[in-house]
């Protein structure tokens, strides 16, 4: 197998492994809410702060942590990271959303912090990854 | 009126007998990123034109053009 036929696996594994991540970070969000067990300082409300920081991560460095040299090089090509621009600025737009849609629903029925900042968070990585994936499925 | 890019990337290298995968390899891209080029779906850099204008043996406006929409 080649290094170009290597990474285009490898790069399909990426985009259906964050599509699986964006509906699994959807489905605690609801799962969660109003739970304040999942949002208090401890092991499960850690937890969330883990799985964030470690998909933002994912979507910064394009989620080759293992792979080095040239088969990284072409999983992060210019089409790669073009892709993942457009994706972290869906991400930023659906963050800012769900900010505002949370701040509205606040007025009606009080939101508490946790769950807010969870939906905010969630929504945006969430986004962010699926648009990623789609746009690595699509334009393949 | 707006100026839209065409290239003739595709002609060009079938004309060598290069495959998509091969052509990736001597510029050091994935095979999609070759295809959505000849696709016009992706406007590559300058660097990677250059890229593609030396695995062909051609210069880079014999494979870009700007059009008129």
């Amino acid at each position: 197998m080649t290094d170009i036929e290597r990474a285009e696996r490898m790069g399909r594994a990426r985009a259906a492994i964050m599509t699986l991540a964006a509906i699994v970070l959807a489905i605690n969000v609801v799962i969660e809410y109003g739970d304040s067990e999942y949002a208090s300082a401890g092991p499960r409300g850690g937890s969330w702060i883990v799985l964030i920081g470690l998909w933002t991560l994912i979507l910064w460095n394009g989620g080759g942590l293992r792979p080095r040299g040239r088969i990284r090089a072409l999983l992060n090509d210019e089409l790669s990271l073009q892709n993942r621009a457009r994706a972290l600025a869906l991400g930023f737009y659906a963050a800012i959303l769900l900010a505002l849609a949370c701040y509205l629903a606040n007025w009606r029925q009080p939101i508490a912090t946790g769950d807010a900042l969870k939906i905010v968070t969630a929504g945006a990585i969430s986004a962010a990854l699926l648009r990623y994936a789609w746009l690595e499925w699509r334009l393949r | 009126m707006p100026e839209g890019l065409a290239n003739r990337l595709r002609e060009l290298r079938t004309e060598r007998e290069l495959t998509q995968a091969a052509l990736a390899e001597l510029v050091g891209v994935s095979r999609k990123t070759i295809n959505t080029v000849e696709n016009g779906v992706f406007v590559p850099s300058t660097t990677l034109a250059l890229k593609l204008a030396r695995a062909l043996g051609c210069a880079v406006e014999a494979i870009f053009s700007l059009t008129q929409d």
